[in-house]
């Protein structure tokens, strides 16, 4: 303990100085010079107070992997006809390997001289003859696997921060949770919800194939897909009538160039006032772009967002200046968000929503009133409680409850922790009034029974202090410790909970302990009081 | 003012075998919930599914509400709120076609038989499967370190016996909270778990003042007995016990007054945690201590 008295307030003095500094932006505007030398933001709250939306997404990174196979595959088709190998078939056969279907056995053996090595992170796992030729399966090292997995989630979480971003909410949270799940706080988003989730979980990854002409569409819709192709539809909403039509198409499966060239997208009228989304592409895409135009003239260019076709121009020529569009029946507002995930980048990999908290401003409202009010009724009636029971030391007790309250709000707002106040916190504020309280009986106590061993009041409430010290100690850090589990629920209100029970009993440590020994002292020694009120 | 006259000796360890009967009976009926309620009613947070609380502008009916919902649920749960108002909470499975859309689906439905603008979702959650699977677990996870690290700090801090009297006490209060919710058919969800770790925080504190009272009266009363000692301890605590635990509850009460929903759950639990936690920490860790004490000796001196 600090011998100087003198100190000891001024200590105390500056703390509280502090935190009126602190909390006051919480309860107004600040004045302009505030911001430059002060924080000037409010206590934080938490979705449940402040309304918002809260989603747990899960990536489904395998799907990331099997994009990987599918580059692999137009990658490994291109080079064998480079090489002039002749092969029947390359697909994927598994989630994590590729099949490899060649002439013979000659040709095989070309194919490990001058493919395989070029295949990085591919092994070959079996080859020997088959039906119509010579089999080889590759199959993708577990290690590489797991890296695509990992980037994906790390890029998925990059691409909806882009995105949310672009969503102009305040204070964003987009984090990872475990190993492929993301969680995503959007506070203070109360309108439009359903239009930001679209947007948060649309893959948006553009692809551009050819339109199978040779394969009979006709005998491919009742199951006859000629290999290496596939069917997507065309899907137009008419936004006048609503009605929804389904045109399909058959599209090879090689995949020519995906969206990731993007640089920019928006939304622009066609000659006939049609929404259309204009694409520009960066230097490796516009090249892409010219050749695969340059190579395919008077073909048919699918061009898919999510497996859905939009459109399927003819190549009238070879298109260099690296730029494209997306033609569709669009209304303004989804041509506007479609602009916006294109320009945000695609997700590597699809995610599906696990956990969906919405909550509306008006419950938050009455949810802080609530709490507000609970706090209010709790601490007059244990201030009242320490007043009739220890009369004038109740009182300097009740001092302290006070600060305590006053410095955990001041410490929540800090700059660096900001913490943020939830529902559950609102009541474990409540509840740390209850249990700062427990220092000052247990010291109060403590200074009674030495009183009544006859000790003088200075003696007696010397040791009461000294005696309660360590069981304050120990009573705060239990629980403390048994408050630590739940800070890994994630970020959510029972996180809130724990953070703020815990500053609550960190803070009662100062203001029951620090606080009220220095009231005590000074008036035994300023005002010169002989005996105590206790 | 004094609640409890100095000098107050009252036998507490002398008469253990009423407090070992009661616990006894209190962690049967706890316990007998289980196979005659069936399990508690998990919240979504832990059982996975959807909650939504709606307000609407006009009187509205449940069993209309239901009418409504039949399209998306064929039995949800509806509630009335207690607080007055035209305000349901409504439960239900998560459905088929996922919830990227529930909240709209949910308002068109509702509003298709109340009117537009008569309907106000004021909240909802979707927890899937998975993650309320993974809750369960982390929740059986944090309950099982709170009471490892208290254990431990007891240990370290105390003895041996008084750590196992302590965790046992708290124990003894978990059981009786979550008979408390499987016999009342309160949900038992996240708040609730964080309501349940804080009792364990809070009552270890009564347990640890007696502890250290015993420790230092070791120290003081050599010629007495260890069942002396004891009875003395709790008897020199015990207007602190109580006057801890009354301004606690005086706040608990406050909650449970103006708590919604979700804080009112959290203040019963709170409530009778406390309670039995303050009972438990009186009339079990002692005899506790002292049975043990053949096993763990206390130490003297």
């Amino acid at each position: 303990m600090i011998q100087s008295l003198q100190l000891r307030l001024a200590i105390i003095g500056i703390v509280l100085l502090a935190s009126v500094f602190l909390l006051y932006p919480s309860f107004g505007p600040v004045p302009t010079f505030w911001a430059k030398y002060l924080p000037d933001s409010p206590i934080r709250l938490g979705l449940d107070l402040r309304g918002g939306l809260h989603l747990i997404l899960e990536v489904q990174a395998n799907k990331a992997v099997e994009a990987v196979l599918d580059q692999t595959v137009s990658e490994a088709s291109a080079m064998m006809k480079e090489e002039k190998i002749r092969y029947t078939d390359v697909q994927r056969s598994s989630p994590s390997s590729l099949t490899v279907l060649l002439k013979d056995a000659d040709q095989a053996a070309l194919f490990d001289q001058k493919i395989l090595e070029k295949l990085h992170n591919f092994k070959k796992i079996s080859a020997g003859p088959s039906e119509n030729g010579f089999e080889i399966q590759l199959q993708l090292d577990p290690k590489a696997a797991e890296s695509i997995r990992y980037k994906a989630v790390r890029q998925a979480v990059d691409t909806i921060r882009n995105r949310v971003d672009a969503l102009g909410v305040a204070e964003p949270d987009v984090v990872i949770h475990g190993t492929d799940r993301i969680i995503v706080q959007l506070p203070g988003l109360t309108e439009d919800l359903n239009r930001a989730i679209d947007i948060i979980k649309q893959t948006a990854r553009l692809e551009f194939k050819l339109v199978d002409e040779k394969g009979d569409l006709n005998a491919a819709i009742k199951g006859d897909v000629p290999p290496g192709s596939e069917i997507l539809n065309k899907v137009d909403r008419n936004p006048a009538t609503g009605i929804v039509t389904r045109t399909p198409y058959l599209v090879r499966k090689q995949l020519l160039m995906t969206g990731d060239v993007l640089t920019d997208a928006r939304v622009q009228p066609d000659q006939m006032g049609r929404m259309i989304i204009a694409m520009d592409f960066n230097r490796t895409g516009a090249r892409q772009f010219e050749r695969i135009t340059g190579d395919h003239v008077r073909e048919k260019l699918a061009i898919i967002l999510d497996n859905r076709v939009y459109s399927a121009p003819v190549i009238k020529d070879r298109i260099s200046g690296g730029s494209a569009i997306i033609e569709g029946m669009f209304s303004p507002e989804e041509a506007h968000d479609l602009a916006l995930v294109l320009r945000a980048g695609s997700l590597p990999a699809p995610v599906k929503i696990l956990e969906n908290r919405t909550v509306g401003p008006s419950l938050g409202a009455d949810s802080i009133r609530l709490g507000r009010n609970a706090i209010a009724l709790g601490l007059l009636l244990v201030v009242i409680g320490m007043a009739v029971y220890y009369r004038w030391s109740g009182v300097v007790a009740d001092v302290a409850l006070i600060m305590n309250l006053l410095l955990i709000f001041a410490i929540m707002v800090l700059p660096g922790l900001r913490a943020t106040l939830t529902l559950p916190g609102l009541a474990g504020v409540a509840l740390t009034m209850g249990m700062a309280i427990d220092a000052n009986v247990l010291i109060f106590e403590r200074v009674r029974e030495e009183l009544r061993m006859g000790k003088s009041a200075k003696v007696a409430l010397e040791n009461g202090y000294a005696k309660a010290f360590s069981v304050i100690i120990d009573s705060n850090l239990t629980t403390i410790l048994s408050a630590l589990p739940l800070i890994q629920f994630g970020t959510g209100p029972i996180k809130g909970f724990a953070v703020t029970l815990c500053i609550g009993l960190i803070v009662s440590m100062f203001t029951a302990l620090f606080v009220t020994r220095a009231i005590f002292d000074y008036s035994f020694q300023m005002k010169r009081i002989k005996t105590l009120s206790i | 003012m004094e609640l409890i006259p100095p000098n107050t000796n009252i036998n507490f360890i002398g008469n253990r075998r009423y407090a070992y009967a009661f616990t006894t009976i209190m962690i049967i009926l706890s316990l007998a919930s289980i196979p005659i309620k069936g399990s508690v009613l998990l919240g979504i947070d832990f059982s996975g599914g959807v909650m939504i609380q709606v307000k609407f502008g006009k009187q509205a009916d449940t069993e209309d509400v239901r009418q409504a919902l039949k399209p998306l649920s064929e039995n949800p749960v509806i509630q009335k709120f207690a607080m007055g108002g035209d305000e349901y909470l409504i439960r239900m499975e998560t459905p088929e076609e996922g919830a990227d859309k529930l909240a709209q689906h949910v308002q068109e439905l509702l509003e298709k038989k109340f009117g537009k603008g008569q309907v106000e979702i004021r909240s909802l959650e979707m927890v899937g499967p998975k993650v309320g699977k993974d809750l369960r677990e982390s929740a059986i996870w944090a309950t099982v370190v709170a009471l490892a690290l208290l254990l431990i700090y007891m240990v370290f801090r105390f003895t041996l016996g008084m750590g196992l009297g302590a965790v046992f006490c708290l124990i003894h209060d978990l059981i009786i909270i979550y008979g408390f919710f499987v016999w009342t058919g309160k949900e038992f969800n996240l708040t609730i778990l964080a309501a349940m770790l804080t009792v364990i925080g809070y009552d270890i504190n009564d347990t640890i003042v007696v502890c250290d009272r015993i420790r230092d009266n070791l120290k003081t009363m050599k010629k007495q007995s260890l069942i002396e000692i004891l009875n003395t301890s709790i008897n020199q605590t015990l207007s602190r016990t109580i006057l801890t635990s009354g301004f606690t509850l005086l706040v608990v009460v406050s909650l449970l007054i103006f708590g919604t929903n979700v804080l009112q759950d959290f203040a019963w639990a709170l409530l009778i945690g406390i309670l039995f936690g303050t009972y438990s920490s009186i009339f079990v860790a002692s005899p506790l201590v002292l049975a043990l004490d053949k096993y763990i000796p206390v130490k003297r001196g």
